[in-house]
């Protein structure tokens, strides 16, 4: 039922926290009004593996926690499922955690709990992570609020389209090669992925421990802002996490753009032409826009699906049917392993799994592996000669609007091809954010377009500014 | 080219167990992804260029637990898909 006090269409982390704060309506009704949007879309979307049974004794106790002092109290936001709060079912939406209850929080859940969140359900995702569209959930695809005929893009498809279907305030997902933008760009809202270590990595399932990190979607850039600093912070749990020195926010940035990387071919023209509008509308701003040599990042791809899948293939070991979740019982200790495995990973992740141990095994590891590694290094060098001169850089956030479910599932290099901006940041570990900046109409559906800005290490302040004055959201 | 006899051997090294249409899928897909990955034999590079390094590295500390024992103990045990008391059963590895 509807609630006439709450328009969801516009409702964001801070005007919610303002109607708290009046009393315009309670924490107990705004997750109610949550719930109801929930059970009407999600049949459709497959957004949510699950609603949590207890969101409104939640929300009772997160009233008492609304002050002027503490933004978050009473704020429904939802969980990728990769993500562990303790006591409730987690499974990186695969078989092999079939089951699996969660036996500790993750820090960023320990954080957002004491500041009031109401933790509205679990969130669909591309098995561990891995994948573009969300279509490699043993739990069925999620589909775009835009166009249910297509992706919402992955891994976090759930987290983006939870958002853009008003069916939470905010969601968390992880980005380890653009697993937050990319669906944040086909389903029309804003994707943070921070600077490498910003946030605490404990509790988050590990798919490439170099590249991971835990990631807001937004329907604003001032939200994304609120969670980023509400989860940032050095962790003991997490021995890369890092306490960053925020870098000071020039008065007016300079914009780079990496022209020779935008003129690849398969890159859809209409995302091409709300790049350019973009940057007319970044000029008109008031910002100076400059072209910048990355002369390396082309090969971010190639880089990326050697380490990625080294990283992942090592941390999917431990599922092994002993410690976690689903186990089949063979003739002996290794049989259960190969059949526990077999049934327990999906396509993709097994795929992910052969490559990485591929280019770990020997005869393979310089070749691949180390020279990997040596690649990444020359990109960083890129970037750290770039934001010399320019202090943010933009890009198309995905080469395409979403793409119809079934489209690429069978063809795993296009697939890949849609994280060709995204995983760039990752590789060198510096903050992006990804913002709706236009739309292409096919079929009579409006399908989002985005860009990507990314700054050097702890720049996040750049960004919002940036992103904000594009937006129009400072006015 | 990678071989169907090289998929099996790493399926073997990845505890992973494949149907003989799996396997061959699985030939395909990643010989098309290492073709893709083989752009990188084209850059220059070695070693010596691993001179940057991020903020972090080499995070010591002392090897002692980070929680008063025994807090987590029951949930991890439960957690295991055998278990018995306070132990996580497996089958026996030596005859």
């Amino acid at each position: 039922m509807a609630n006439s006090k709450i328009n969801l269409d516009t409702l964001t982390i801070e005007s919610a926290h303002e109607a708290l704060l009046r009393g315009d309506f309670t924490a107990v009704e705004l997750a109610q009004c949550y719930l109801d949007e929930i059970a009407l879309k999600n049949k459709e979307v497959n957004a949510y593996l699950e609603v949590f049974d207890d969101v409104l004794e939640q929300a009772r106790k997160a009233q008492t926690l609304v002050s002027s002092q503490n933004m978050l109290a009473g704020i429904p936001i939802a969980i990728k499922d990769n993500i562990l709060i303790k006591g409730r079912r987690v499974g990186s939406a695969s078989k092999i955690l079939e089951g699996y209850i969660a036996s500790y929080d993750a820090t960023v859940i320990e954080k957002l709990r004491d500041a009031g969140v109401v933790f509205l359900g679990r969130l669909n995702m591309d098995e561990f992570a891995m994948g573009g569209s969300t279509e490699n959930s043993a739990y069925g695809p999620t589909r775009n609020p835009h166009d249910l005929s297509r992706v919402a893009g992955g891994s976090s498809g759930g987290s983006a389209a939870a958002v853009a279907m008003n069916g939470a305030l905010a969601t968390l997902g992880s980005d380890t090669g653009g697993s937050v933008r990319q669906p944040a760009s086909y389903c029309g809202v804003v994707g943070l992925k921070p600077t490498y270590g910003a946030i605490s990595r404990h509790g988050l399932m590990a798919m490439g421990s170099s590249l991971d990190i835990v990631s807001p979607i937004t329907k604003t850039v001032r939200d994304a802002e609120i969670l980023f600093t509400a989860m940032k912070g050095k962790d003991i749990y997490d021995s890369t996490s890092i306490n960053i020195v925020p870098v000071a926010v020039p008065k007016k940035p300079i914009i780079g753009v990496p022209r020779s990387f935008l003129t690849g071919d398969g890159i859809d023209a209409t995302v091409l032409s709300v790049f350019e509008e973009s940057i007319t509308r970044l000029k008109k701003l008031g910002y100076e826009v400059r072209d910048v040599e990355l002369p390396n990042i082309k090969y971010s791809l190639a880089v990326y699906y050697v380490i990625m899948p080294a990283e992942a293939s090592t941390n999917l070991s431990r599922f092994d049917g002993v410690k976690y979740g689903a186990k089949v019982e063979g003739k002996d200790l290794a049989e259960d392993y190969f059949l526990t495995r077999a049934g327990g990973f999906g396509r993709e992740v097994r795929r992910r799994i052969m490559l990485g141990t591929y280019v770990l095994s020997s005869g393979y590891y310089d070749a691949y592996y180390n020279k990997a590694n040596i690649v990444r290094e020359l990109i960083k060098a890129d970037f750290a000669k770039a934001f010399q001169s320019v202090d943010v850089i933009v890009t198309p956030t995905a080469p395409s609007p979403a793409f119809k479910v079934g489209e690429k599932i069978s063809d795993p290099v296009s697939m890949y091809l849609e994280d060709i901006f995204t995983v760039p940041a990752n590789l060198v570990g510096i903050p992006a954010i990804a913002i709706p900046a236009g739309e292409k109409e096919v079929e009579g559906k409006k399908l989002p377009i985005g860009i990507q800005l990314s700054a050097t290490h702890g720049a996040e302040d750049a960004l919002f500014k940036v992103s904000r004055d594009f937006l129009g959201e400072n006015k | 080219m990678i071989t169907k006899q090289d998929i099996e051997k790493l399926a073997e090294l990845a505890r992973l167990k494949l149907t003989e249409v799996e396997a061959d899928k699985m030939q395909a897909d990643i010989g098309s992804i290492l073709t893709y990955i083989d752009q990188l034999k084209e850059v220059k590079g070695t070693e010596s260029e691993r001179t940057i390094v991020g903020d972090n590295r080499n995070v010591m500390r002392e090897d002692v637990p980070s929680q008063n024992a025994g807090v987590y103990t029951r949930a991890l045990v439960d957690a295991a898909p055998s278990h018995e008391g306070d132990f996580i059963k497996v089958k026996k590895i030596l005859s």
